[in-house]
């Protein structure tokens, strides 16, 4: 019997807090569209659903917390995570023709794979670095097979859902960047992945529309390098169906409305389906607008309590492997949250991620407290 | 190494969460006013509560106009996602027909019309059933629309409304500041479909001031329906009566022939002299009713006394180089009260030409003629008189006899109280409360001196006792009269000449010593001796005048007695007239209308005579009347005392002979 180890409060206490707090504003956001809106009819549909999410999600972190972290460095788990990830991401994009998104199980349960793909390509980083430690900067041996595997892995995420395969490239790099990297090679690797990026945005009308439009909404810029106008048409092909701009005005006329104090909970008006997404990808906006600038930094601080106390694991495991999974983890929740707030506030193009622990949605809930009760178990190790 | 990555890494992030804070800085704290207004703008709608207008009320209280909440149907063609449901629906809520309407919606829709009102004034339980059917593309718009209850009662003094219930004729554009009260201001928090979520009342709606009138709704009716009757016995075209209590200016009733319904819009068909208040608005020669006006004058400016003996010159008088006529025979010397009983013209002129051009026209500016009586009426006409440095020499005379002049009913009601109320001017007035407040009764002037008044009164009871023209029309039972008759031809403006046909006028008051009512009554082109005043306009005069002293529950001052009855001989003393053409050479008209001799029956409408029941027990009465299938409604118990329509007069189609029975 080991002896018992001190749990991180403070990082639980911060998770545990975030995961409350999204409840109540999904409920908040969510109540008066769902009370009239004839396909839920209970201004509870959500909030409900939510908090039997939550109840899975805690059930899982804390099975995980108590689950020594090394039974994850193993090739089997690893190389069988990323598989069933792989799996999962193929099977949906024919089953889901639609978004290639949702992988249903019966019924109104399903799973999102692209969720699923966070913990897996967190654990198979941490074993992979781990394992391949002192030749790290081996372009054969190391970089190539591991380009092969994380890149095949992005690719599968980025048909259905770019924002995740954002946050996935992020945390690959920022864990091949402290494991050692050279220079040289975290400049190739930023422009492969910034050349993905272009050509993923290229390949979509709307992705295309969304990105020009937040650097050149009058496309003053655009048209002169493109006297054909054949970007405009392109980006704008979409445009009715999905016009982005509209929601990311929206989303900051609630914020700024909700100033230093907020408008109160529940008092929050741009959630009246003037803001689409408000219980999901917008919610940031909610609490902006209902809690003003201290709701706002307030989750902000809790996304970087949860920065300090893994890095801090991080910093202080002499493992390498804890060392690389509770950075993996780390980076994928952090960069995740921060994503979000940023597209929330204008400061980037829309992606369409939900924020970690708030945003309505059982997969991304489940996937997310799965990665932080990993994050525990190595900052208890990490003492 | 590591440790520096690290570092390195957690700066980036760092640096990134302190643009989000930044970025969250700048717009909540910064900008936050600009964000706040916008949200506003977008969020928040300001909508009008509306503001009931005022009830009109006579003076009883009873409800003369009044405004009910309506709920007009409205939609765009363009967001109906089914044409055919939507007829469906339509048609078997507001049961309308499903076909047209089907039609017309696919034509407004071709039209590319975004709007499209599908019924205007839904039921309230019709438009319920819609909202909750809850469909986003069906508009319900609550407005609010005038209701006159009594229909046409009273038309011209309310007056109209128009599309957005504001005042466009009568006492309803007038006062249409007090009635119309102040919509409310209510913010209504919207959703991104403009649909209502919750509504925060910025002001209260203050509902229009309440007006009562002066009008007393049955004095009305009645003074509308014998209006009427005579008018279309008589052949009039237009005419007025005015019920005026000469103490204190309240109009009782204001009628007006031919009249309208205020609750149909108008339209091309209408009658374009309906909409007119021929008692305020149309000013006409109102011939011999002016002679109490110089009487008046007479009496208070020269020597002149009811005994007074004036010489009317055989019938006719010549005044520069002009022959003026009697209507009838002609007089030789009498006194000046039987100048005014028998209505002689060349006895008013000869009492005119002694008063003199200056204290003539100040006498008619002091009863109240040339100006406006103040009414809150639309168009009121100050009728027409000439100022004293524009007369010409036959001024005075034409003046004196009631030519010259013209004049509208509502300011001989003005002149009438003045003899009426011992001398002085009271204005009359329609309006009393607003609001529930009383409204002020301003201060009489005096007019003329109260034993001129006294005076004039007793010459005026001469008119309605036997030999003068208002006699026995004009005469009431149980009261005593005083009133004078008056008919000035028609001035034909095209043709520059009098015309055949008449201004029936009937001044008069009731009763004599302490009047309490004046009632004036004209009647615009009559023809013949039918038209003449004192035979036309006087039987409307006794009906209107014995149903207000019922209403008003004057006290009797005569003994009740069986009126004399009516002596078919004396028609051609009874006719009145101002003879006409003082100002033109063609020869009296009247001097060939001189053989016509009234023919009465053969105008006279078709239906039965009305028996005469006073007197008879209330069986004898019934059995009478089931023998003639007379409709009689009995009222009270005893012996038959009053009755309505009098004895001999025509009963119309439909109407009811009313039979008062008392001990």
């Amino acid at each position: 019997m080991p002896q018992r180890l001190k749990t991180d409060w403070i990082l639980f206490a911060a998770v545990l807090a975030l995961v409350l707090f999204g409840l109540l504003i999904v409920y908040s956001a969510s109540s008066i569209m769902a009370r009239m809106d004839a396909r839920y009819n209970s201004s509870w549909y959500f909030v409900v659903r939510q908090a039997g999410y939550a109840v899975v999600a805690v059930v899982v972190m804390m099975a995980l917390k108590r689950t020594h972290y090394r039974v994850f460095q193993n090739p089997a788990v690893a190389f069988g995570a990323i598989g069933v990830a792989l799996m999962l991401l193929f099977a949906v994009y024919f089953v889901d023709a639609a978004h290639h998104r949702w992988l249903r199980l019966g019924g109104p349960v399903g799973v999102q794979p692209s969720e699923l793909a966070k913990p897996a390509l967190v654990i198979f980083l941490a074993f992979f670095v781990t394992w391949r430690a002192r030749a790290i900067n081996n372009a054969r041996h190391t970089l190539v097979p591991a380009a092969l595997a994380v890149g095949f892995l992005i690719f599968a995420v980025v048909v259905p859902d770019l924002g995740t395969a954002v946050v996935l490239g992020l945390a690959a790099m920022a864990v091949f960047f402290v494991a050692g990297l050279q220079w040289r090679y975290c400049f190739i690797v930023a422009a492969m992945a910034f050349l993905g990026l272009v050509v993923s945005i290229f390949a979509e009308p709307y992705r295309l529309g969304r990105v020009i439009r937040f650097f050149d909404p009058s496309f003053q810029y655009v048209s002169r390098i493109d006297p054909h106008g054949w970007l405009k048409a392109r980006s704008e092909r979409t445009l009715r169906t999905r016009d982005t701009n509209y929601q990311l005005e929206q989303s900051q006329i609630a914020v700024g409305a909700g100033g230093v104090a907020g408008v109160g909970l529940m008092n929050g008006r741009q959630k009246l389906l003037y803001l689409p997404e408000a219980h999901t990808d917008f919610i940031y906006a909610v609490a902006g607008e209902e809690m003003g600038l201290i709701g706002a930094a307030g989750l902000l601080a809790g996304f970087l309590v949860i920065l300090w106390r893994g890095l801090r694991a991080s910093l202080r495991m002499r493992d390498d492997f804890g060392r690389y999974l509770a950075l993996g983890v780390t980076v994928v929740i952090v960069v995740q949250g921060f994503i979000n707030m940023s597209v929330v506030l204008g400061i980037m193009p829309t992606k369409g991620i939900p924020l970690p622990m708030i945003s309505y949605g059982g997969s991304s809930l489940v996937s997310t407290l799965a990665l932080l009760g990993i994050l525990m178990n190595v900052s208890e190790h990490a003492g | 190494m590591l440790e520096r990555r690290l570092k390195w890494l957690a700066g980036l992030i760092l640096i990134w969460g302190g643009v989000i804070l930044c970025k969250l800085v700048s717009l909540q704290v910064v900008h936050h006013r600009q964000y706040a207004g916008l949200a506003r703008a977008r969020q928040e709608q300001v909508v009008k509560i509306l503001a009931p207008r005022g009830t009109i009320l006579d003076r009883t209280g009873a409800p003369l106009a009044m405004s009910v909440p309506t709920q007009s149907i409205l939609v765009n063609p363009q967001k109906v996602p089914d044409l055919g449901v939507a007829a469906d629906i339509f048609s078997m809520v507001l049961r309308m027909d499903r076909a047209d309407l089907y039609a017309r919606l696919e034509a407004a829709r071709q039209d590319g019309r975004g709007y499209f009102v599908v019924k205007k004034k839904a039921a309230w339980e019709e438009a319920q059933r819609l909202r909750g059917m809850d469909f986003d593309w069906i508009q319900i718009d609550s407005g609010s629309e005038r209701h006159y209850p009594n229909g046409p009662l009273a038309a011209h003094i309310l007056g109209g409304v128009d599309f957005a219930e504001k005042g466009n004729s009568g006492i309803e554009k007038v006062l249409q500041a007090e009635l119309e009260g102040a919509a409310g201001e209510e913010r209504v928090l919207t959703d991104v479909k403009g649909r209502g979520i919750d509504a925060l009342v910025e002001s209260e709606p203050k509902p229009g001031a309440a007006l009562t009138l002066t009008i007393d709704e049955r004095l009305q009716f009645v003074a509308e329906r014998e209006l009427a009757a005579a008018a279309e016995a008589k052949g009039a075209h237009c005419g007025s009566v005015v019920v005026m209590n000469p103490r204190n200016g309240e109009i009782l009733a204001l009628a007006s022939y031919p009249s309208y319904d205020p609750n149909r819009p108008p339209d091309g068909t209408d009658n374009p002299e309906a909409r007119l208040n021929h008692a305020s608005s149309v000013p006409f020669e109102p011939g011999s009713v002016f002679k109490v006006v110089t009487l008046a004058a007479a009496l208070e400016t020269t020597q002149l006394r009811p005994e007074s003996m004036i010489d009317c010159g055989r019938g006719s008088i010549t005044l520069f180089g002009r022959t003026i006529h009697e209507a009838h025979g002609g007089y030789g010397v009498m006194s000046m009260a039987d100048v005014l009983k028998h209505s002689s013209n060349v006895g008013a002129i000869r009492i005119g030409m002694t008063v003199g051009e200056a204290h003539m026209h100040e006498y008619v500016r002091r009863f109240g003629f040339g100006e406006r009586t103040g009414v809150p009426l639309p168009a009121e006409s100050r009728g027409r008189l000439r100022s004293l440095e524009r007369w010409s020499k036959l001024s005075l005379p034409s003046i004196s006899i009631g030519q010259e002049v013209s004049v509208t009913a509502l300011q001989l009601a003005q002149a009438a109280s003045i003899v009426a109320n011992g001398g002085l001017l009271v204005r009359p007035r329609l309006v009393l409360k607003k609001g529930g407040q009383a409204l002020p009764v301003p201060a009489p002037v005096r007019a003329i001196k109260p034993e001129t008044a006294m005076t004039m009164r007793q010459m005026m009871e001469g008119v309605v006792l036997p030999g003068g023209t208002g006699y026995p029309e004009a005469r009431l039972e149980g009261y005593s009269v005083a009133g004078k008759t008056g008919s000035a031809q028609i001035y034909d403006v095209a043709a520059k000449r009098y015309t055949h046909n008449y201004n029936g006028t009937f001044i008069g008051f009731a009763p004599l010593n302490n009047p309490s009512i004046v009632v004036v009554v004209t009647l615009n082109g009559t023809h013949g001796n039918l038209g003449f005043g004192g035979r036309a306009a006087a039987p409307v005069f006794h009906a209107v005048a014995t149903e207000a002293l019922r209403v008003l529950d004057v006290p009797k001052d005569l003994p009740e007695a069986p009126p004399p009855p009516v002596v078919a001989g004396n028609a051609a003393d009874k006719d009145d007239l101002a003879i006409a053409d003082l100002g033109s050479r063609e020869p009296n008209i009247l001097e060939e209308s001189d053989e016509e001799t009234p023919v009465a029956k053969a105008t006279a409408p078709a239906g039965p005579r009305v028996p005469d029941f006073k007197g008879k027990t209330m069986r004898a009465v019934l059995a009478e009347a089931a023998e003639k299938g007379l409709p009689v409604i009995p009222d009270g118990s005893g012996v038959a005392r009053l009755q309505r329509p009098p004895a001999g007069s025509v009963l119309r189609q439909g109407e009811r002979i009313r039979v008062r029975f008392s001990r």
